[in-house]
């Protein structure tokens, strides 16, 4: 099977399971005690006001008309409106996207920038200082609640030496990249000193326990990779030590850490959700939470869906590089 | 379902690991408070004091601003004091913001996440395991739905799936009698241990959220039951009991389950501690049914960080206290039961390319000291086929790496000379190593790491028996032969410096070429000379073949092309590790014949290691056979097949079947090889517990003596007595003169 082909039969498995997250969300509602109505109108509601309501919201229709409607409504981008609001769903969801993007890609960026090179000096160097104060690390870092790390660094870096700013998110980056452009450079620069200041905190909270599961999986990888034989083998023809773990070893080390990352995403969701409760981080998570403690049935069906299809995209993305690297997986 | 054998690993793994020991502690200390927690905590945990809330914890006290308001000369006049608050003993770890006590919350919060962590795991595993189990076992369209569901399911993050479903279901709780108070033991208790009483007489098991945790996790169970169901569907004892008509239910509960125990308890315990993170997260943003929770405390003492730090400090240790102790209990079951990584086990002048002197090389294991290479001597010619033949466990393997020096911990070359003979090499090294230069022999051992390292290559090559596990299986075949061809390049431009073969090679460009190929290591050079190397080896179309993975090859073209990656450096010894046992009998002959054309048209020498007598009849002129680690006989072909002296070489020959002759020659040697650990082994000769002809001398006498010779060319070599005397039966060695 060709490349090409390979993505194309992933893709097709993919929109099965897009229309497979947005249908369990569909059934999420009807196995929900409570009734749509209810949480709309108002207390004293006359029974024909009720059945107004439920008329226009399509309740009053058979079970498979509303899920037509739901599926069609969908496809055109349109998630309904906020019970409690009265703003678009999609358009409330998709404007709070980018800050949950901009924590989830920056906590990632440090978990990974981090966690190869220590799980691969930890490897290497086994049984030497440097091995044990990363795996020390990585086990506390798997083993702490990322919300109580959190509270933590605030109680140290913003409360005790007032570094970091407790919570809140200034601006996005690209409102940044805006400042910049129309303000200056100077305002730019102390536009992104503000953004990173921000940002810093809730990114190490969310990014610390990826970067101890990555540094555990890569230390334990590299350590299986470097007793294969064809390691042997390609030190038996003279290939320097660099090139045998970083080209050789590193490589088969990075392919299933790649797999693992893809199914640790939905981790990395719900470590956002909590991340930004704790700092106040306006994104996704915060919606999600104030939808469900308000019953705003459109809101946390829009956040639902958009984070199950964001998962099912980024796992597609995160097949087609492990496609890249592991030639075999394309043949199968 | 536990066998002894993981029993006795289980004890193995917790005795050498004090991690193993820590995460035991850790977890029997977490159990045991959650269990006793109405006698351990000091007060009870939702017993409010609005006098003494905010305390500190014992050795710290706080500071707060007290205003008192006086009438002065009729008018109301404020004056702002510090007061310090003081740690009371009472509450060793502070007080939150309503007077609870610290420390007595953290004790029974250890039991809402305990019970939540077990029971939510049962709840996933027994709903996991059963889907998954169906899934693999009946395959088809029920496989097909049941795991399209668990791809859909795992869209959604489990702590975004469960505060949706908590949220819409609402915080159902359970309230649970506690036990001792029922039995009426928990006031007499404590009134007898002075601490007050009145604790809680039932504990609230948050219902809904075990639930909840359940079903968010029991994808995790389904797909490891479902691959073990899958693989176990198709063993042969499996199918057997299907033929015999025993029950779809019987196979499952007999034969699927108990293998799958082991992955599914390893897994069951990280998903514990998945599920106390996920319980006190659910908790801390307020989704739980119960506000006597780590989590609960922590988001309560999110308020007081600048007046009241322990508040959420204190739960949060506990927490990462209780999972870090059930993570090293998962690490210590993963590698008690499936135990990974482990090292493997492990071959004379003038025109002499190699000669191998005292060669000793141990392995280090927790059983004990294995000699797997006991003083081994012999020597390799210019343009000579060398065999080393010997029963598996006899020590040839390692033999072999012991001469490039790649025996892998815990092995470890103790002792010997491996001389070779390189006149430049000797010059270069005569002064600043004298004690490894001989003339024009260089003693590899004592040379520097870095020039050993240089000699992988040109001086000796190695083919391992397995061709497919010997090659990367991410990068063309191709491209691995062209590093062998670059590395050497790369040498030649600046000899004998080992940082020259990465020169101007550096991370960055290591990392740039993983993805950009005009980044990559080897040059277009080299890799051309790939595919002259490819062709050289027989292989048809070597353009196309060079951009092969390994996988596409035929075993048969792997091992050419692991033989052309063996002549990219055009080394003088080519070290040939049972090079044919992994292939048919057929490409055997093909492989064989390959190597001989190659050893005349390079002039090489091949040290060629096999447990083949036909293969070493075949090919080489000279012999060494080994036993137990030692070279019992070595000599010329002819000698050592034609005339053997040792018994054992006599055995081994012996056990050849004779198509002419059949019945005299056929007498296998009775017994087994020795264990070949130190504690086990005396100072005598290591075949005489197996020997026909063993007599009383050979426990003392273990010296190598001198046989009778066909040509003058060439010492035969024996380790044994009867080189020297005739087997008398007078002096015979007890039981193994019976078996004889």
């Amino acid at each position: 099977m060709s490349y090409g082909r390979f993505l194309l039969k992933r893709g097709l498995q993919g929109v099965v399971v897009v229309w497979g997250v947005v249908s369990i969300v569909f059934v999420l509602r009807f196995i929900t005690p409570g009734n749509a109505v209810d949480a709309v109108a108002p207390l004293d509601a006359s029974p024909e006001l009720r059945e107004r309501i439920a008329a226009e919201l399509g309740l009053d229709q058979p079970l498979y008309v509303q899920y037509l409607d739901y599926l069609w409504e969908l496809l055109n981008g349109d998630m309904g409106y906020s019970y409690i609001s009265g703003i678009e769903a999609s358009q409330m969801v998709f404007s709070k996207l980018p800050a949950t993007i901009e924590l989830a890609v920056a906590s990632s960026i440090i978990a990974i920038g981090l966690s190869i090179p220590l799980g691969v000096i930890s490897a290497t160097r086994r049984h030497e200082p440097a091995d044990y104060a990363a795996t020390t690390f990585s086990l506390v870092g798997i083993s702490t609640p990322n919300f109580w790390l959190g509270i933590m660094l605030i109680l140290l870096l913003s409360v005790q030496f007032g570094i970091f700013p407790t919570s809140g998110r200034a601006f996005g980056f690209i409102e940044a990249f805006r400042i910049a452009a129309n303000q200056g450079v100077g305002a730019g620069v102390d536009a992104f000193y503000q953004w990173l200041r921000f940002i810093t905190l809730p990114a190490v909270t969310l990014g610390t326990y990826f970067t101890a599961l990555i540094t555990r999986l890569t230390r334990s990888g590299m350590l299986e990779e470097l007793g294969q034989s064809y390691v042997r083998a390609t030190r038996a023809k003279g290939l320097p030590e660099s090139l045998i773990r970083y080209k050789h070893a590193l490589r088969n080390t990075l392919i299933p850490v790649i797999t693992v990352l893809g199914l640790q995403l939905g981790t990395l969701i719900g470590g956002a959700v909590i991340t930004e409760s704790v700092f106040s981080w306006p994104g996704l998570g915060t919606t999600l939470i104030n939808a469900i403690n308000t019953r705003d049935w459109p809101i946390l069906q829009a956040t639902l869906v958009v984070i199950g299809t964001g998962f099912v995209i980024v796992n597609l993305v995160v097949d087609a590089v492990y496609a890249y690297l592991d030639p075999q997986v394309v043949a199968e | 379902m536990i066998s002894p054998r993981t029993l006795r690993n289980l004890r193995k793994e917790l005795r050498s690991s004090a991690l193993a020991k820590i995460g035991i502690v850790l977890v029997l200390a977490m159990i045991l408070i959650a269990a006793f927690a109405p006698f351990i905590a000091l007060h009870n945990p939702t017993n409010q004091n609005l006098d003494e809330n905010n305390l500190p914890p014992m050795g710290f006290s706080r500071t707060t601003e007290e205003t008192t308001s006086e009438m002065v000369n009729g008018s109301l006049e404020l004056t702002n004091e510090t007061v310090y608050v003081n740690a009371s003993a009472s509450h060793p770890m502070g007080t939150n913001s309503l007077g609870q006590d610290v420390y007595s919350r953290a004790v029974y919060g250890a039991r809402t996440s305990m019970m939540v962590g077990v029971l939510g795991t049962l709840l996933a595993a027994v709903l996991g395991v059963s889907v998954g189990l169906v899934a693999g076992f009946y395959r088809g369209r029920v496989d097909d739905a049941l795991m399209r569901f668990a791809d859909v399911s795992l869209a959604f993050p489990s702590l975004v799936l469960a505060i949706a479903l908590i949220g819409l279901w609402g915080r159902a709780a359970v309230d649970v009698p506690d036990p001792f108070v029922v039995l009426g033991l928990v006031d007499p208790v404590r009134s007898a241990l002075g601490l007050p009483t009145g604790m809680p007489d039932s504990f609230v098991l948050p219902g809904t959220v075990i639930v909840v945790v359940g079903l968010v996790n029991w994808v995790w169970f389904a797909r490891i039951a479902r691959g073990e169901a899958l693989s176990i569907r198709e063993e042969e004892y499996v199918k057997a009991a299907r033929a015999l008509g025993a029950s779809d239910a019987r196979i499952i509960g007999r034969h699927v389950l108990p293998n799958a125990t082991t992955p599914i308890l390893v897994l069951a315990t990280i998903q514990v501690a998945a599920i106390i993170l996920l319980e006190s997260s659910l908790s801390f943003l307020g989704f739980s049914g119960t506000t006597l929770s780590w989590g609960f405390d922590i988001s309560q003492g999110r308020a007081y960080l600048s007046t009241a730090w322990w508040i959420a400090t204190v739960p949060g240790l506990a927490i990462v206290l209780a999972v870090i102790g059930v993570n090293l209990v998962g690490d210590w079951l993963r590698d008690a039961l499936d135990p990974g990584i482990e090292g493997e086990g492990v071959s004379e002048m003038a025109d002499e390319i190699l000669k191998v002197r005292n060669l000793t090389t141990r392995f280090f294991t927790e059983e004990g000291q294995v000699n797997a290479v006991e003083h081994v001597d012999f020597d390799v010619r210019d343009g000579e086929v060398f065999g080393i033949v010997g029963e598996s466990g006899s020590g040839k393997s390692v033999t072999a790496l012991s001469l490039i020096d790649l025996v892998e911990t815990p092995g470890r070359i103790t002792e010997g000379e491996v001389w070779y003979r390189d006149a430049d090499l000797a010059e270069e090294h005569r002064d600043s190593h004298p004690e490894a230069v001989d003339g024009d022999y260089v003693d590899v051992r004592q040379l520097p790491e870095a020039t050993r390292r240089w000699l992988r290559g040109p001086a000796f090559a190695t083919i391992f028996q397995d061709p497919m596990s010997s090659l990367n299986p991410s990068i063309t075949v191709g491209e691995q032969i062209a590093e062998a061809v670059e590395v050497q390049r790369r040498a030649r431009a600046n000899p004998r410096r080992t940082r020259s073969r990465t020169q101007g090679y550096g991370l960055g460009r290591l990392i740039a070429g993983a993805v950009l190929p005009s980044q990559s290591y080897v040059s277009e050079e080299s890799e051309e000379r790939a595919v002259e190397l490819l062709e050289r080896v027989g292989i048809p179309d070597p353009e196309q073949r060079a951009e092969e993975y390994p996988h596409e090859f035929s075993g048969g073209m792997l091992q050419r092309a692991m033989v052309a990656q063996a002549l990219a450096g055009e080394p003088d010894v080519l070290i040939a590790d049972e090079p044919t046992t992994a292939l048919d009998v057929t490409i055997q002959a093909q492989i064989l014949n390959l190597l001989t054309e190659l050893q005349e048209e390079e002039d090489m020498s091949v040290v060629l290691i096999t447990h083949n007598l036909g293969v070493i009849a075949r090919m080489c002129q000279r012999v060494g056979v080994m036993y137990a680690g030692e070279v019992v006989e070595r000599g010329s072909l002819e000698d050592v097949f034609e005339n053997p002296v040792h018994p054992y070489t006599e055995g081994l020959l012996g056990s050849i079947p004779d198509i002419e002759d059949p019945a005299p020659r056929l007498s296998p040697i009775e017994g087994n090889v020795p264990s070949l650990l130190d504690a086990e082994m005396g100072e005598k000769c290591y075949f005489a517990d197996r020997c026909p002809k063993a007599m009383t001398s050979c426990l003392t006498d273990i010296e190598e003596h001198e046989a009778p010779a066909a040509t003058d060319d060439t010492d035969h070599l024996v380790r044994c007595i009867l080189a020297d005397r005739e087997y008398d039966e007078s002096e015979a060695l007890g039981s193994a003169a019976k078996q004889g």
